[in-house]
């Protein structure tokens, strides 16, 4: 076996994060990156794809509508499209700018 | 399209060869380069494996300049945030010790938390988006949806109550309060403040005390009480652990001139090895790397000390090499495995598919027989000297597609190996050679 496949057969060895008891329902956030985007989360993506770059204070208001706090929603953001698209869709942290190579996928 | 099974996304792609072509170790997509190193890939792999299943590890990387030490952390480092540990990483410096009482350590600490990789945020941003994913998750909980945000505040404290258990926990669980506070009341500089604390910034209490109301800051003597809370934080927050990474040890073992100073980081050092070894701390590991002299000076390498000597030492025969020590001896890849890493970096500018391929495995092995005659063991035990020109080579193809290889591979190779170990950078700089 290549040294590419022990990693990649590791890999599909762990347990996904939701499987591992921990004292208190924490990782909501974690478990809903897993699921098919809603129609609610679509909506603020449409509205994060439509400016270059955000503040993060810029971000409140659009991660309040699915009940996040601004650097959630960019992790969970990142984390739905690191599994979609491989790549992350918001880098930085102030400010946070949109990755043009996966805007150009999503606006397709 | 033929493609590998193991997919390259153009993000690492990229990442991929810009950083090789700059003579850097890329920071993502390192499974597609690896290249031998099995036995410390499984037992970095089995690291990780013990510390999500709540155990604590302490491995160091020794191995001189070029021989893949930084390679083999990121690559731990991806794999660790793949398999859902928070990560830590930092680089220990003179002023950024294991032991100090001038805000040295606490330094390394800020260091540490401004490197903080998850998932998520695999470029090392992840502080903040850690704190408000546990917070948003904790707001969708039943009792606590629609919370006012003082009945939020009061959450996260009663959330946050097993904390209360390590050194500073209270004051942690007060810290993320204030955080949410000031996210509630549109209040940035409270929420700067927090993550000021949570970062080891305040250097007073009185400072502290008047941003945040709490009596306590984490100080030089808590580096490790405040790391085992972190990461007992990062379980709570649906993580499986913390792995912490700490580059240059040499720097302790040579690069402090004090032997009171250098004695007290080791003593740390030895403090934090037994409390992993018997298992005081869970779901926490450590990675350190540094050159063979930080073990083995006889005067100053950590073996100069009995009782790391006696910890760390490998028991293996003669010829033989135990995966599960503590320490992780690499040697220089061999000349087959520098052919194997070539083809590597051929498949990933391609992006996978063999149709792309600019260079024929002719041209690889051309290749290297020129580097070898050029630069001989210099060039295997520094691959990066052999793949900056290499990548270039593939880019000038993608320019110029019609162009012969062959010419190509003439061409390189003319200027000498750029590679140097620090001191000899230092030198040179200083035109003292």
């Amino acid at each position: 076996m290549s040294e590419t496949s022990t990693i990649q057969a590791w890999l599909a060895a762990r347990q996904p994060v939701d499987e591992i008891p921990v004292p208190f329902v924490a990782a909501q956030t974690t478990e809903l990156s897993n699921q098919p985007l809603d129609e609610k989360y679509k909506t603020v993506l449409r509205e994060l794809l439509k400016r270059p770059s955000w503040e993060r204070a810029e971000l409140k208001p659009l991660a309040a509508r699915v009940g996040l706090m601004p650097m959630a929603l960019v992790a969970k953001t990142n984390e739905w499209a690191l599994e979609t698209y491989g790549d992350l869709l918001l880098e930085g942290d102030g400010p946070i700018n949109v990755n043009k190579r996966l805007h150009s996928k999503l606006n397709s | 399209m033929n493609t590998n099974k193991s997919e390259i996304s153009a993000r690492e792609q990229g990442a991929i060869l810009t950083s090789l072509a700059a003579g850097l170790v890329p920071q993502l997509g390192l499974q597609h380069l690896v290249v031998g190193r099995k036995g410390e890939i499984q037992a970095l792999a089995g690291d990780l494996d013990a510390i999500q299943s709540g155990g604590a590890t302490f491995r160091v990387i020794i191995g001189p300049n070029g021989a893949g030490k930084t390679f083999l952390e990121h690559l731990d480092r991806d794999l660790a945030i793949q398999a859902g540990l928070v990560v830590l990483s930092a680089d220990l410096t003179p002023h950024h010790r294991l032991h100090a009482t001038d805000g040295r350590t606490r330094a390394l600490y800020s260091s540490l938390m401004a490197n903080v990789y998850t998932k998520a945020c695999p470029s090392g941003n992840g502080l903040r988006p850690l704190l408000e994913s546990w917070i948003s998750g904790l707001a969708f909980e039943d009792g606590v949806q629609g919370a006012s945000p003082e009945g939020m505040t009061r959450a996260i404290s009663e959330r946050l109550r097993p904390l209360k258990d390590y050194l500073g926990g209270f004051e942690f669980a007060q810290v993320l309060g204030r955080y949410y506070e000031g996210y509630a009341n549109d209040n940035p500089a409270l929420q700067d403040s927090a993550v000021r604390w949570l970062r080891a910034e305040y250097s007073t209490k009185t400072e502290a005390r008047h941003d945040l109301g709490v009596r306590r800051i984490i100080n030089d003597e808590e580096l490790f009480a405040a790391l085992k809370l972190f990461s007992a934080f990062c379980c709570l927050a649906g993580h499986r652990g913390v792995l912490v990474m700490l580059d240059e040890l040499t720097a302790l073992t040579h690069r402090l001139p004090d032997a009171r100073a250098r004695r007290a980081n080791v003593q740390v050092l030895l403090n934090v090895i037994n409390d992993c070894i018997q298992g005081d701390v869970s779901h926490l590991g450590f990675l350190l790397a540094g050159t063979p002299d930080a073990l083995n000076d006889p005067e100053r390498g950590l073996f100069s000390v009995p009782a790391l000597q006696s910890r760390f030492q490998s028991c293996a025969p003669r010829g033989c090499v135990d995966y599960s020590s503590p320490v992780l001896t690499l040697e220089p890849l061999g000349k087959e495995d520098l052919l194997v890493l070539m083809h590597n970096v051929r498949r990933v500018h391609a992006l996978g598919d063999t149709a792309k391929y600019r260079l024929p495995d002719e041209a690889l092995e051309q290749f290297l027989m020129r580097v070898l005659a050029r630069f001989g063991q210099k060039a295997v035990a520094n691959p990066r000297d052999v793949l900056r020109p290499f990548v270039s080579i593939l880019n000038i193809l993608d320019q110029e597609p019609d162009r012969p290889w062959q010419d190509l591979i003439t061409g390189a190779l003319t200027d000498k190996p750029t590679s140097t170990t620090p001191a000899e950078a230092t030198l040179a700089n200083l035109n003292l050679r």
